[in-house]
């Protein structure tokens, strides 16, 4: 269904040929009021990640305490009111966006890294012991429901960011392999592919210069997607105590820590699950546009 | 073929919903877990399960969050099994429902210590029943110590019996290990419970589960048991200690504070155990609700290691850590307020528990200062770990934060029981930790021991510190084996004046065993371990 | 057809063995062990030594596996748990009919209101009823499921205390949890149903009902929807699969003593048969109930039989 022939030419004829697709991708997307709404909201969100240790001190603002000061409601001078230990939680919502960004990213990196090499071996060496090894390992895990393997190798291995990110990346892969396999798969029988081997090009050679790259597309839109999905694991993950730790002002971390408040105080628990509903939707929104902009056909 | 096909998969579907069906209706009728003993009990259906929300005045509901794994005496350490374990059996003496500390008499009406204090001579009373109707004999009693004694729960008191044997005429003699003064009160506790040998010897005839078959003497049983719903017990009223008050009692079995909480605000039920201390001022603003308060047995304490890393042998680093640490802040912001601090080594309300002790007083400044004369003018970076249940995290948050602020930066890890338990109880693989003990009976020497004597250093949950000195030791023997109460506390007030001069172990609160009751129920007594027990309560 | 269901059944057992070998290796190379956390605070190590021994946890991890396994193809004995004595088997379905009942009321409130916002959605395409729809379900699938719960529980069980907080021992417990659990399956079966209803009302024999003059009402309920029925049915049926393991989080939060609570409580006890037994347990249950969906589809579908018996031809002459 992806647009292949244009990367088939010589290099300097297909970065032309590859601009102006680029170029009609953005046309759709823009067209698309919803999805740049949505690039727009993300924008936002980056900046705020990124501007966040420039306005703020980590030391001072987001993990100091004051336990004279718990609990006050939002007022002026904290627009979300205070947290039990008298942090103000404006603050740690704004330095909250760099972790779910890094880590949900970092899980996302993990699964599609080993998903691209497990589902393009698997689908490139179709009907193969190796493809079928593999593809039932998948099936294995995947019949073992994600947030349960997810808890399993953190409260085994121990609550750390790195853990975390890969025990939230090994419980996704999976599913990941399965759609690069079967995007590699459609890919596999065409012409230009087929042209390569007859070139006597190597397996290796034929897989990253003419399949991988290929499939990209599909790849962008379910790491959109899975980028959003990955942030509602992360906050599950602190929220049951088994992700990011405190004093680290993750959104899902903060809602645990509501948890025993929340009939006295329910304000701890709205502003950062308003956090986690935009960041996820500006990414849904990115990963839908992209879907529709690379393949028009595909839209309702 | 195509018949055949059609065949297998409507067969396929039909038993699939039929068995998704039975598993539904089947565990709604039964309850899974019924005690073989009472089977012919039918548990209420599902749908009908909205009980009166008023008890009346011969019936109490108990609502409390940790379930249970095991009624079999011992078999389970959380605080509510045994509380459910020490209302169903009697022990071999008994405690004074009003006060702890006063041992009664129970299936042993009568008995004699020897001259030297090894040998207790106990005379256990002959018209005493089972809950199934067989009589108690004094094998039953010797089977329970052979029982209980192998329970890894009850391993500090099962250390000091050495042998128990019948002497004729209704009587048994214990010989203990060494004089021991506080041996009633370990005999005391849930785990020692006498249980019916003949029930043992048939659940494990038949293959069945000790653990869910109740035959005890005590003052009520168990009727029924819905696993995530409710035990329902019926009072014993040949019990030996007097006809209970109240004829039924029904334990809800409740996911979690915070809903039983808004339960017992609702009437729902009349007695709430392990409450939300978030809660706690809404309870004590309630007219018909009273918050009664029990000194926990657990001292939550912060440790260093001793053995190795930046704060062995430097006694000035352990100095600072103590001037830094706010005990008040760490109460009221890490346990919303709920209990005391606790400035020495023994918990108010124990035995040995030293008047006016007074900690390291909170001082950044000299904190600062001490840092210094330790050899980090810079600060220094040590990890600090605990476990992850909130009552931990949250106090070791606010420390770690009173640490920073003095350059001593913690890396705060909150771990997993399993591994904290692991790395930082067995392997001592730590460098600072925040974590509680507790004592199964209230008297100083069990905790005291554990926690300093160079025996127990590396074995879990004992002297993780590493106290590792041998004047400690002697003065540990002397007061565990010494019959004269003021020299055991002179001794205990001693060795708390060590930990503080040492920085050892910085002992920093210990929380209410906080319940709520509805405000006409009577005859509630705080009780420091928690094992309350409805048999002695009526209603106004 | 025979051979079909046969097949599949037959690769469940590879995977079953895999489940249980790569959660026993999870559970028991990482640190810690049940007899520690068994005897709590204050027990002796000689009482954890004899623990340990007692609950075979002493000898080497390829014994204890293959012992392990062993039990359960020859004897069909899954082990007991460590934590109640109990055999796994009790313990699974003693909790088993809380999650069946929480899984039964979000595919009812699923499927139900799904359908009717779906078929909502694609009648009255590109108007305000549609974007609204379209917005609630971008709102659900954006939303983690335990703060939906936390926002439901402060409404209905602390403002209006109107229905219990959590808990599961009469319908109105599963009511909130029930919703929870729904959300997410909600926005997918809303999608799926106005998209699938779109392209069944743009064929051609729905343009021959209209313009032979069925009334709207019929062209839609008899026409549009019988046909467009088929996708969601299959989507029922995976989110029923899923549902029965996928519920971990909102059992934690409204306090059900379903599979998934015992799951987390065996994780965190290091309760390694009970683990076990539950995953392969739900693992199972989803894969059949995957199975009958696909054999259900087949029989609503006949196009798809016919499909399906082309494709086997194919194989049979591949094969010669």
């Amino acid at each position: 269904m992806i647009r292949i022939n244009a990367n088939i030419d010589k290099k300097s004829g297909g970065i032309i040929k590859r601009r102006s697709q680029l170029a009609s991708i953005w046309f759709r997307f823009r067209k698309n009021k919803m999805a740049f709404l949505g690039l727009i909201m993300f924008l936002i969100l980056v900046v705020i990640a990124f501007a966040a240790p420039l306005v703020l001190d980590y030391e001072r603002d987001i993990i100091s305490q004051n336990i004279s000061q718990r609990f006050l409601g939002p007022s002026s001078q904290h627009i979300f009111g205070t947290d039990q230990f008298g942090r103000d939680i404006f603050k740690r919502i704004l330095w909250g966006s760099r972790l779910s960004m890094f880590v949900g990213l970092g899980v996302v990196g993990i699964s599609l890294g080993g998903g691209t090499i497990i589902g393009s071996l698997s689908g490139y060496y179709e009907g193969s012991v190796l493809d079928n090894v593999l593809m039932r390992f998948c099936d294995m895990f995947l019949a073992i429901p994600g947030t349960l393997l997810a808890i399993a190798l953190v409260s085994g291995f121990g609550n750390s960011i790195p853990n975390l990110m890969l025990a939230l990346g090994i419980s996704t892969m999976p599913k990941m392999s399965r759609i690069v396999r079967a995007s590699v798969l459609s890919i596999k029988n065409q012409e230009f592919v087929e042209a390569a081997i007859s070139c006597g090009t190597s397996d290796f050679r034929i897989m990253f210069r003419h399949i991988i790259p290929n499939a990209v597309g599909p790849m962008i839109v379910e790491g959109t997607l899975s980028v959003a999905r990955s942030i509602i694991s992360i906050a599950s993950m602190s929220f049951i105590g088994l992700g990011v730790q405190p004093p680290n002002p993750e959104w899902g971390a903060m809602l645990s820590e509501a948890k025993a408040q929340m009939i006295n105080y329910p304000y701890l628990v709205y502003a950062p699950g308003i956090a986690i509903v935009l960041t996820v939707m500006s990414l849904t929104l990115i990963g839908d546009g992209l879907r529709d902009a690379l393949d028009p056909k595909m839209k309702n | 073929m195509n018949r055949f096909a059609r065949l297998i998969s409507v067969t396929l579907c039909a038993l699939m919903l039929i068995s998704l069906a039975a598993c539904g209706s089947t565990d709604a009728n039964t309850g899974g877990t019924t005690p073989p003993v009472n089977d012919t009990e039918e548990i209420v259906a599902f749908e009908g399960q909205e009980t009166p929300t008023h008890s009346s005045k011969d019936s109490l509901i108990m609502g409390y969050t940790r379930e249970p794994d095991t009624i079999a005496p011992g078999g389970d350490s959380k605080t509510n099994a045994q509380m459910v374990v020490a209302i169903l059996h009697d022990t071999i003496v008994g405690k004074d429902p009003a006060d702890q500390s006063v041992i009664v008499p129970s299936i042993s009406d009568t008995w004699d210590f020897s001259e030297d204090g090894t040998e207790i001579t106990f005379h256990i009373r002959d018209d005493i029943k089972f809950h199934d109707g067989t009589a108690l004999t004094v094998e039953d009693v010797l089977f329970s110590l052979d029982y209980a004694t192998k329970q890894g729960l009850n391993s500090s008191g099962a250390s000091i019996l050495k042998s128990w044997e019948d002497i004729g005429d209704n009587k048994i003699k214990v010989t203990l290990a060494y004089p021991y003064k506080p041996i009633l009160q370990i005999l005391a506790t849930p785990g020692f419970s006498i249980i019916s040998k003949a029930t043992y010897e048939k659940s494990q005839a038949e293959g069945k589960n000790f653990g869910m078959m109740e035959n005890g003497t005590g003052p009520y049983k168990l009727i029924s048991w819905t696993t995530g719903d409710r035990m329902v017990l019926e009072a014993n009223n040949s019990w030996h200690r007097g006809a209970p008050a109240i004829k039924k009692v029904e334990i809800r079995l409740l996911s979690d504070e915070t809903s039983g909480g808004l339960m017992i605000e609702n009437g729902e039920i009349d007695f709430f155990i392990g409450m939300n201390s978030a809660d706690r001022p809404r309870f004590l603003a309630n007219d018909s609700l009273e918050v009664i308060n029990a000194p926990s047995a657990g001292t939550y304490i912060v440790t260093m290691n001793l053995k190795e890393g930046p704060f062995a042998d430097n006694l000035a680093l352990r100095e600072a850590v103590a001037y830094a640490i706010n005990r008040q802040d760490m109460l009221d912001g890490g346990m919303n307020g709920v209990g005391e601090v606790t400035p020495g080594p023994i918990t108010p309300g124990y035995f040995g528990f030293v008047e006016g002790f007074e900690p390291y007083p909170y001082d950044p400044e000299m904190a600062k200062a001490k840092l210094a004369e330790a050899g980090y003018p810079n600060g220094i970076d040590v990890s600090f770990k605990t476990a992850s249940d909130s009552w931990y995290s949250n106090p070791a948050q606010i420390v770690v934060e009173q640490l920073r602020q003095v350059g001593i930066r913690c890396k705060l890890e909150i771990m997993e029981r399993a591994p904290y338990l692991k790395e930082v109880q067995e392997d001592m693989n730590y460098e600072m930790c925040y974590y509680m003990t507790w004592g199964d009976f209230p008297d100083a020497d069990p905790v005291m021991w554990g926690k300093f004597h160079s025996e127990t250093i590396g074995k879990q949950m004992q002297n993780f510190a590493g106290v590792d000195n041998p004047e400690v030791d002697a003065l540990l023997l002397k007061a565990r084996t010494s019959i004269d109460d003021n020299e055991r506390k002179a001794l205990y007030a001693q060795l708390a004046e060590m930990n503080k001069e040492n920085v050892w172990y910085l002992m920093i609160l210990t929380t209410y065993n906080s319940m709520v009751i509805n405000k006409d129920l009577k005859g509630v007594e705080p009780i420091p371990a928690g094992y309350y027990n409805p048999a002695f309560y009526y209603w106004e | 057809m025979t051979k079909f269901i046969i097949k599949r059944l037959l690769m469940l057992i590879p995977v079953l063995l895999g489940i249980s070998f790569i959660l026993f290796s999870i559970m028991n190379l990482t640190p810690g062990d049940a007899a520690t956390l068994l005897l709590g605070d204050s027990s002796k190590p000689e009482a954890v030594e004899m623990l340990r021994e007692e609950l075979g946890l002493n000898g080497g991890f390829f014994e204890r596996y293959f012992n392990y396994i062993g039990n359960i193809l020859l004897r069909g004995d899954f082990g007991i748990s460590y934590r109640t004595k109990n055999p796994v088997f009790t313990e699974v379905f003693t909790r088993f009919h809380y999650t069946l009942r929480l899984a039964f009321a979000a595919i009812a409130i699923s499927s139900i209101l799904g359908v009717l916002l779906g078929i909502l959605s694609a009648i009255k395409q590109y108007t305000a009823p549609d974007n609204i729809i379209t917005a609630i379900t971008l709102g659900l699938t954006s939303m983690p499921d335990f703060w939906l719960g936390l926002m439901l529980i402060i409404l209905f069980a602390v403002k209006l205390r109107i229905l219990p907080i959590s808990g599961a021992t009469s319908w109105k417990h599963f009511i909130l949890p029930g919703f929870t659990a729904a959300a997410n399956y909600l926005a997918n079966t809303i999608r799926m149903s106005r998209s699938s209803m779109l392209e069944v009302s743009r064929m051609d024999y729905i343009r021959t009902a209209r313009a032979k003059g069925v009334p709207e009402k019929d062209v839609i309920f008899k026409h549009t929807f019988k046909n467009a029925l088929m996708p969601i049915v299959t989507l029922v049926g995976v989110n029923m699969g899923w549902q029965l393991g996928g519920t971990i989080i909102i059992e934690q939060i409204f306090g059900i003593p379903g599979i998934g609570s015992l799951m987390i409580q065996s994780i965190r006890l290091k309760d390694v048969p009970v683990v076990i037994g539950c995953v392969m347990f739900v693992a199972l249950l989803s894969s059949l109930i995957n199975l009958a969906t696909d054999i259900i589809y087949m029989y609503i579908d006949p196009r798809l039989r016919a499909q399906f018996a082309k494709v086997k031809k194919k194989a049979v002459t591949a094969n010669d």
